[in-house]
């Protein structure tokens, strides 16, 4: 019995023998590789920081008992070695591109659309908030009737650029959204820039890796709004065009992973021999440009324009229209300021998500003419800051 | 901690590994309990004394039983039997039920016991089952009392199994928490589970997840006939590899370390009744049931009216076992029913069916149950049955279903054949070949593990369905 | 034989015992402290930087929570002084313990507006709110703190109870 069964296995067919090699084989295989990347990983020197996912990156935790014990030491590993891993950037771009091989079109929130472009994919609006919002804009509104109030909401990529998303990709109607906000509205002039932006959809309007519009879609906004807002554009409207960077990779690329293409920057100066200078409130700065040169050092280079988002930031100049305009804000409000200064003596921008003081007393102080509300959709549906900030000066009852 | 987490994969599986490999034999015990005591410390850090109290209930309650059973007490025997798998489901209610205890009491009484239970240790349901094994085995004699607590605390928390199964019945562990050659033939077929588990889940499962949660994140009055089949299909062909996924990888991490596991599962969805589907899903799982619960309760040497009676007590654990709500309830409740219409009333009928037809309607079944199983609440599964079936859809086939459809229709074709045994025959007849099919073969399972380490790069989001039972 | 049984259900018995009153030590965390607020506060602040922290008024908890200051025992919420930092501590005395979860919701509220405010511009402030943010109700006493030694401030506020 013993004899027949190891002249048995010595025979074995060249599935056995195959199946065995397979074996040894893969025991090497997985063990190999694990601890390759586990002496990789002490080899190589730990990042800060991440400049393609633009965040911080998790540090070797401290060792101690009570750590060990509230969990917070072995959890704190776990993020360690997932932000430490060696090629961590390789492994995202690759796991990328197995989901675009198999199908997929959107990742981390973002949709991977044609010629390059991602487009961010639109959040479900906080409802209860943006009445709110809406409702303390009228009645800022009302209170002030002596004031040029405008507001325009821009819509994003989504829409404007809907030729460039994937096939039947789900969208909001965003379109609809506006004329939801405009009927909301009373008091102040609802300025939709939609059919401005598709009428030049072909254009470079939106970064193709970031959530901002570019330069040009502000200016053809900025046309559209200067009725609005009182501005007779001269004839010839002129700016010297300055590329800032050809460069930019934004917050898209960052959120996807998909690194496959870079934006450009534009900055529109006025021809004109109207000075200004920026007050950046929060810290006491004064600078006679709104451009950011150091910016462009970092990874984000639509904060060229007034070096990112400020709770207040003055603009004054020599304009001497007698004007004076407060403008509520987001980011995408940032680059339209180059073409708004020439016809203020001075602007006030107020982000209200970083805004904790007293609106009524700018109204006075700065003599504050006109009033804008300059927003993209996708943060105003988000946005909890604003009727608050518009409130605060009102009587309490 | 998950096995498809980073940190499982290159902190404590090497450690464990090389250790293991280092230690000399009568260590290897000490070194896998502690182990797998960090490993529940990684999730619950709070209930490792909790779960040390517990061993050592259970290891004084088997002693006991086995003293008195020795002494001819069977009285004090089932006794003892009852308080301590009472001590054990109490606790396992505790940390599960609570909540649902309070709020259907709430709802029933107009009461408002506020309930925000503690989290659940990790793998409770699995351990207390492995457990209650462990007692009425002793109790049936069918394995001796275990005298080495070491090898007792092993049984319950032996890291591979510890978190989602399989649930490994204590006499067909015991030997091996004695004796066991670890060799490398094991361990390569070990490894070999492994990567074939951990592409099942992070490959596949995770990739039809991003489908399966986007469709049912669309609000409700806007699917079409199509998402809501989808969503259906993908949630089934998810769950089992998520869950399939899992259990290769414990096994194969069992293996590397010199223990042999049952399969958990079997092809399941190649089923032509919904008996062969349970005998083929979360098998582990089944045969506790049957061991522990429906043999006990008489099994099927009693009167028809009985048998029912059993299924159906079975079901309804079954059900619950899954989680605390009225779906679950429900999902174990349906497939009661259907076993019982199998096994009474259909019995003879089937068999004149031909195949294809009984394996689509098992199909369809199936498909049904799931829906029920990953509905938020009662209501809401019966809404998505109605889209499925027409009833309040928006048509037919909309752009956001074609969207969907597009978007994972190569990863469904890919993980329909990969849930059939067509993928592992075609697997092998590659080896019937020569020694370069083999470095090939090779060549692939690496392929797959760097993909799975990019996937779970960036799959910090994604974590393991079963846990949340 | 009989001996060695009773010893076996006594040591039994026993560990069910110490079971169930970890469990309840466990769960029990709804205890009622009668620390002076100002006192819990005190000890907290010490353990973090506050130079650039103002001490907020009644209006302004309402406008970051969304929650009516008068109806809690005491209301302590410092926030930063230039409005681009993410720096906050909150320190509540809750007069009902069903304010739990509202408080709770609240906050984790709050702690997303901030993340989408700072979300893309800044990262320092961004990485705070992500790891270096700490929710603690225990009992009727709520702590929201998020600084780089957040966890320095939780212990203090633990032991301040």
């Amino acid at each position: 019995m013993e004899q027949t069964q190891t002249i048995h296995t010595r025979r074995r067919s060249p599935f056995q023998r195959n199946r065995r090699l397979q074996t040894v084989l893969l025991r090497y295989l997985l063990v190999g590789s694990v601890l390759f990347f586990v002496v990789l990983g002490f080899l190589i020197k730990d990042q800060e920081f991440s400049q393609t996912e633009n965040r911080k990156l998790a540090q070797r935790p401290d060792f101690s008992l009570s750590a060990l014990v509230d969990g917070s030491y072995l959890k704190n590993l776990g993020s360690y070695v997932a932000d430490q891993f060696p090629g961590r950037d390789f492994w995202i771009s690759l796991n990328l591109r197995m989901n675009q091989a198999l199908g997929q079109k959107e990742a981390g929130g973002v949709y991977l659309g044609r010629d390059d472009y991602l487009i961010q994919i639109p959040g479900d609006p906080n409802e209860e908030q943006v009445s709110r919002n809406m409702s303390a804009i009228s009645t800022f509104a009302q209170a002030h009737p002596d004031l040029n109030m405008v507001m325009t909401v821009v819509p994003n990529a989504i829409t404007v650029h809907a030729d460039k998303l994937p096939k039947h990709a789900p969208t909001r109607d965003q379109l609809a959204d506006l004329e939801h906000l405009k009927q909301q509205l009373t008091g102040a002039a609802f300025l939709d820039v939609t059919d401005t932006l598709m009428e030049h959809k072909d254009e470079y309007l939106y970064y193709r890796t970031d959530h901002h519009w570019t330069s040009l879609a502000a200016h053809y906004a900025f046309q559209a709004m200067a009725p609005a807002l009182n501005i007779s554009l001269p004839e010839t409207e002129a700016y010297t065009t300055y590329t800032v960077s050809d460069t930019f990779e934004g917050t898209l690329s960052s959120k996807s992973g998909s690194h496959s293409a870079l934006d450009s920057v534009d900055v529109y100066v006025p021809k004109t021999d109207i000075d200004y200078f920026v007050t950046y409130v929060d810290t006491g700065e004064t600078i006679s440009s709104m451009y950011d040169r150091d910016a462009l050092n970092e990874k984000d280079h639509y904060t060229v324009f007034f070096g990112g988002n400020h709770s207040r930031v003055d603009i004054t100049t020599t304009a001497d229209t007698e004007r004076s305009l407060l403008v509520f804000k987001d980011s995408y409000a940032n680059c339209m300021m180059q073409f708004l200064y020439p016809y203020f003596d001075h602007i006030t921008m107020i982000d209200p998500r970083y805004y904790y003081d007293n609106v009524e007393l700018i109204l006075k102080t700065e003599g504050i003419t006109d009033v804008l509300f300059l927003y993209n959709l996708d943060t105003f549906h988000g946005d909890t800051s604003l009727a608050d900030v518009l409130l605060s000066g009102a009587p309490q009852n | 901690m998950a096995f498809n987490d980073l940190s499982f994969l290159f902190i404590f599986f090497p450690a464990m590994v090389l250790l293991h490999a280092l230690i000399p034999r009568p260590g290897k015990n000490i070194l896998l309990l502690l182990g797998s005591l960090v490993f529940f410390s990684w999730g619950t850090p709070e209930y490792l004394f909790l779960l040390i109290l517990m061993i050592l209930f259970n290891y004084v309650s088997g002693l006991q039983l086995a003293a008195q059973k020795q002494a001819g007490d069977t009285v004090g025997a089932k006794r003892a039997l009852i308080a301590s798998v009472a001590v054990n489901l109490l606790l396992l209610g505790f940390f599960k039920y609570w909540g649902f205890l309070l709020e259907n009491l709430n709802a029933l009484f107009g009461s408002s016991f506020s309930a925000r239970p503690l989290p659940m240790p990790i793998g409770v349901s699995f351990f207390t089952f492995s457990i209650l094994s462990y007692l009425y085995d002793v109790y049936r004699d069918k394995a001796p009392a275990a005298r080495n607590l070491l090898q007792f605390s092993l049984y319950v928390t032996f890291f591979p199994k510890l978190v989602s199964g399989p649930i490994v019945q204590y006499a067909a562990m015991e030997e091996q928490l004695k004796t066991r050659t670890p060799d490398r033939m094991l361990f390569g077929s070990g490894a070999r589970l492994f990567l074939i588990g951990l592409s099942k889940k992070v490959l596949l499962a995770n990739t039809l997840g991003t489908t399966f949660y986007g469709v049912t994140a669309l609000p409700m009055d806007g699917i079409s006939v199509v998402s809501a089949w989808l969503g259906a299909i993908a949630y089934a062909l998810m769950l089992y590899f998520d869950f399939s996924g899992y259990s290769d990888m414990a096994i194969g991490l069992a293996q590397m370390f010199g223990f042999r596991f049952e399969k958990n599962f079997d092809y399941p969805y190649v089923s032509s009744s919904i008996t062969e589907f349970w005998r083929r899903w979360h098998i582990s799982l089944g045969s506790w049931f049957r061991d522990y619960v429906y043999i006990p309760l008489g099994g099927s040497r009693v009167s028809t009216g009985k048998i029912i009676r059993n299924l159906l007590v079975v079901w309804f654990l079954t059900g619950i076992w899954h989680g605390s709500s009225w779906n679950f309830i429900f999902w174990g409740l349906y497939y009661g029913l259907l076993l019982i219409l199998e096994k009474f009333v259909l019995k003879n009928i089937l068999e004149k069916v031909p195949g294809a037809i009984r394996h689509f309607v098992t199909l369809l079944l199936v498909l049904i149950g799931w829906v029920f199983f990953f509905s938020p609440s009662l209501g809401s599964a019966f809404l998505w049955l109605g889209r499925m079936f027409g009833i309040g859809a928006s048509g037919f086939v909309d752009s956001t279903a074609r969207y969907y459809l597009s978007s994972c229709f190569i990863v469904l074709v890919i993980s329909v054949i990969g849930a059939l045994p067509v993928c592992a025959k075609m697997g092998n007849s590659l080896l019937h070949g020569s020694k370069r099919s083999v470095y090939l073969s090779i060549v692939w399972y690496a392929a797959l593990l760097m993909l799975c380490i990019a996937g779970m790069m960036v799959s910090t989001y994604s974590s393991f369905l079963y846990f949340q039972f | 034989m009989n001996k060695k049984i009773t010893t076996l259900k006594c040591l039994r018995w026993a560990l069910v015992l110490v079971a169930v009153v970890s469990l309840v030590a466990m769960f029990n965390t709804n205890t009622i402290s009668d620390a002076d607020p100002e006192a819990v506060a005190a000890a907290v602040v010490e353990q973090i930087d506050m130079e650039n922290m103002l001490k907020a008024d009644n209006q302004m908890f309402k406008r970051f929570y969304g929650l009516d200051p008068s109806s809690f025992e005491a209301c302590i919420l410092y926030y930063p002084s230039t409005n681009m930092m993410a720096e906050e501590l909150l320190i509540l005395k809750l007069s009902d313990l069903s304010q739990q979860e509202a408080v709770r919701s609240a906050i984790e509220a709050r702690i997303n507006t901030q993340k989408t405010t700072f979300e893309g511009y800044g990262v320092e402030q961004y990485d705070l709110l992500t790891n270096n943010a700490v929710v603690e109700i225990r009992g009727n006493y709520v702590l929201f703190v998020v600084n780089a030694r957040s966890a320095q401030a939780h212990k203090a506020f633990l032991d301040a109870l």
